[in-house]
């Protein structure tokens, strides 16, 4: 057997098992059928408390805050990806105007927020409001039709994705053996290694009305 | 059950065998070279990690202390926004020409501003723009007003500024905050990776312990299992078993000495039989020794009695005379009879001792041809050939024995055959050379030797035919052992018995 796929099988053995997105926590979300749009409203408040000082002076001192939300739609009971998509959050203080911005960016297009309290702002780059989820014609309608639920995984400030050789001299023999060892690390050193924060969740079941 | 006694009689206990010892030892070592690098690799991660969170720390101090000088920047660059709009302001109170002239050459000269505006004291507004070259969708924009008065303290309009900012400024800020937040969620996340890298040191070093170990445990199983069927072996020998025999197979030194105890333990059970042999041979020459001279002595006596007794006959009673010719007659023929048993047996019992000399096969070969050739004159039809080996092999033997080895195998075959009828008889003596020995054969188209009696026909006076003595053969074989050789009794080709004589060869040198 080559190395390889042996490192990976080792490296995945502990994802499969706890793979199934089921058996995430679940938080309330609102589901909306809007023309050919499924549009989700959900609250995730704990991915930038309150208390969280560190988070709230990196906002205060003007750096860009990143929350990137990846949203996938799963047929439930049946691990059928219906679609994926990814929203990225960005709130930040405006030190020239002394306001606070929240910039969106959904389906290739940025849009901004103007806000004159942090909690506000805070409030509203944590919500995901009426934001579009898949295309109804990508769900089934029937009378028993099946369940979907939105796995949803949300960064704040996303570490940098580099290669495991720190960026440098990729390709020989001994830095792909370091990239396959930084992997299965990165594996087991869990969410608290990719980012500042994750809160990884899913939805309630929903459905389309027949 | 042999394997049971075998057990009990080596009494080792669990921990005393050396298939456990060597597996035993085998993973200790393995369990100390894998923690010994385990240990060293930790302390190389806990080392450089420790270098890597002075780094980081220093590295998050060096961005901290940037964050208020970005402030300053802009705070100072939002006061010369302001002090920029007031200058316009004053220059535009005091121009000379129209406003619109002032603006045109205002706005062109100042070119971070995007959009130039004056509100005059009547009402109407003068702008300028550069809109379409600095769009708000890419550019943060900045605006500035400030309203003026003339020299008669009415005021003499607003000029208001909107500045384009310099995106580099929070281009190279944001830059700095996104490095900062990687060190800190770097810092943060120092612990867990650690762990996680001790974790697959850990899973490493198991599964290189684990296959190490199941590799030692093959060897040495391999290993010990050749050492302990050497043992078993010698221990039944040890117990008078020469039949044993070690199944330890391989190419390694424990195979190699399994093979040479085998060979050892034929040429002991060869040699066990040759002497076991040569002694009953021995007690039985003696016994023939003394049975012909108990039975010679008396013979002339009565055999000169006996003649006596026909030559004083007087011849006066015919009947008398006829009846006493025949008896001595009678009594003549069995002394005779007894007088050529008595030769065997002497013959036997006095097997000379071997004398050997280097000597060639096919001398042997043509002097025995030559001198017993006559073996069947008696029917012309009858056949004995002898063909000689090419290269005529040099065997150390002694010439005299071993043409009386020949004459022997080819007397017994001759008589064998016309006993069983065979006409006519056919003969075959013929060599083969191997590089070590030198086999001789005699074949014959007789009544052959059963499968069963193939060994049996070499003991003493162990004989079928009715005329035999059965000694022959057991003379033939003691002399054959006396060369180092041996001999043996096959199914002919010709379709009677098979002879062979395997004698060791000599060197060409």
């Amino acid at each position: 057997m080559k190395r390889r796929p042996l490192l990976i099988g080792l490296a995945a053995a502990p994802l499969v098992a706890f793979a199934r997105p089921e058996s995430l926590s679940t938080r309330k979300a609102r589901v909306e059928e809007v023309g050919a749009s499924v549009l989700m409203t959900l609250e995730l408040p704990t991915l930038i408390k309150a208390r969280d000082t560190d988070a709230l002076k990196s906002i205060d001192s003007s750096f860009d805050t990143t929350l990137r939300y990846s949203l996938r739609v799963w047929e439930h009971g049946t691990r059928e990806l219906i679609t994926s998509r990814v929203v990225v959050v960005k709130i930040r203080r405006d030190p020239w105007k002394k306001r606070y911005v929240v910039s969106t960016r959904a389906e290739g297009k940025w849009t901004k927020r103007f806000f004159e309290t942090r909690d506000a702002a805070v409030a509203a780059a944590t919500t995901l409001r009426r934001q579009k989820v898949a295309a109804v014609g990508q769900l089934e309608r029937t009378e028993d039709g099946p369940y979907y639920f939105v796995e949803v995984l949300a960064l704040r400030n996303p570490l940098a994705e580099t290669d495991a050789a720190g960026g440098t001299a990729r390709g020989r023999g001994g830095d792909r053996d370091l990239e396959w060892f930084s992997r299965i690390v990165d594996v087991l050193a869990g969410e608290r290694a990719r980012a500042e924060k994750v809160v990884h969740v899913r939805t309630n079941p929903f459905y389309l009305l027949p | 059950m042999a394997e049971q006694q075998d057990g009990m009689r080596m009494g080792t206990s669990f921990w005393g065998r050396l298939e456990v010892r060597v597996i035993a030892a085998l993973a200790l070592l393995g369990t100390l070279c894998v923690g010994a690098s385990a240990y060293l690799v930790n302390l190389a991660v806990d080392y450089f990690d420790a270098r890597v969170g002075d780094t980081l720390v220093r590295a998050q101090a060096v961005a901290g202390q940037v964050e208020p000088f970005h402030h300053a920047l802009v705070e100072s660059q939002i006061s010369a926004y302001g002090a920029r709009t007031r200058a316009l302001a004053l220059e535009f109170a005091l121009r000379d020409g129209s406003p619109q002239t002032w603006l045109d050459a205002a706005f062109a000269r100042e070119s971070d501003v995007v959009q130039l505006r004056i509100e005059l004291p009547d009402g109407r507004t003068l702008a300028r723009d550069r809109e379409s070259e600095y769009p708000h969708e890419s550019f943060e924009w900045f605006d500035v007003a400030h309203t003026v008065q003339g020299a008669d303290g009415k005021t003499a309009g607003t000029v208001q500024a909107v500045f384009r900012i310099d995106p580099a400024i929070d281009a190279r800020y944001q830059a700095l905050g996104s490095e900062k937040r990687d060190l800190g969620a770097e810092q943060a996340s120092r612990d867990d990776v650690e762990r996680a890298v001790e974790r697959v040191m850990a899973i490493a070093s198991g599964l290189v312990l684990l296959l190490s170990l199941l590799a030692g445990f093959a060897v040495a199983r391999a290993t010990t299992r050749k050492a302990t069927e050497l043992s078993r072996a010698m221990r039944r020998v040890a117990s008078g078993d020469l039949s044993v025999r070690s199944r330890a197979k391989g190419t390694d030194e424990l195979g190699q000495l399994s093979l040479a105890f085998n060979d050892m333990l034929d040429e002991l059970q060869g040699a066990q039989e040759r002497v076991a042999y040569l002694q009953r041979i021995g007690a039985w020459q003696e016994m023939a020794r003394r049975i012909a001279h108990e039975i010679k002595n008396p013979l002339t006596p009565i055999l000169l009695a006996v003649q006596q007794l026909r030559d004083k006959d007087p011849g006066n009673d015919a009947r008398f005379s006829a009846m006493l010719r025949t008896s001595t007659e009678i009594v003549e023929d069995e002394v005779q009879a007894l007088r050529r048993m008595v030769t065997s047996f002497s013959q036997f019992a006095k097997v000379p001792e071997v004398r050997t000399e280097p000597v060639a096969l096919g001398r042997v070969l043509d002097e025995f041809e030559r001198a017993y050739g006559h073996l069947t004159d008696e029917d012309e039809d009858d056949v004995l050939t002898v063909r000689r080996a090419e290269p005529d092999p040099q065997i150390r033997g002694d010439r005299q024995l071993l043409k009386q080895v020949l004459v022997n195998l080819v007397e017994n075959a001759v008589l064998s055959a016309r006993e069983a009828g065979r006409s006519p008889v056919n003969v075959q003596v013929h060599a083969e050379v191997s590089p070590t020995a030198v086999v001789v054969y005699v074949d014959d188209n007789g009544p052959g030797i059963p499968n069963g009696r193939r060994l049996a026909v070499f003991e003493p006076y162990e004989t079928t035919r009715e005329q035999g003595t059965g000694l022959g053969l057991a003379i033939v074989k003691k002399i054959v052992l006396d060369h180092d050789g041996e001999v043996w009794a096959d199914a002919s080709p010709l379709g009677g018995a098979r002879f062979a004589i395997r004698l060791p060869r000599l060197g060409d040198d």
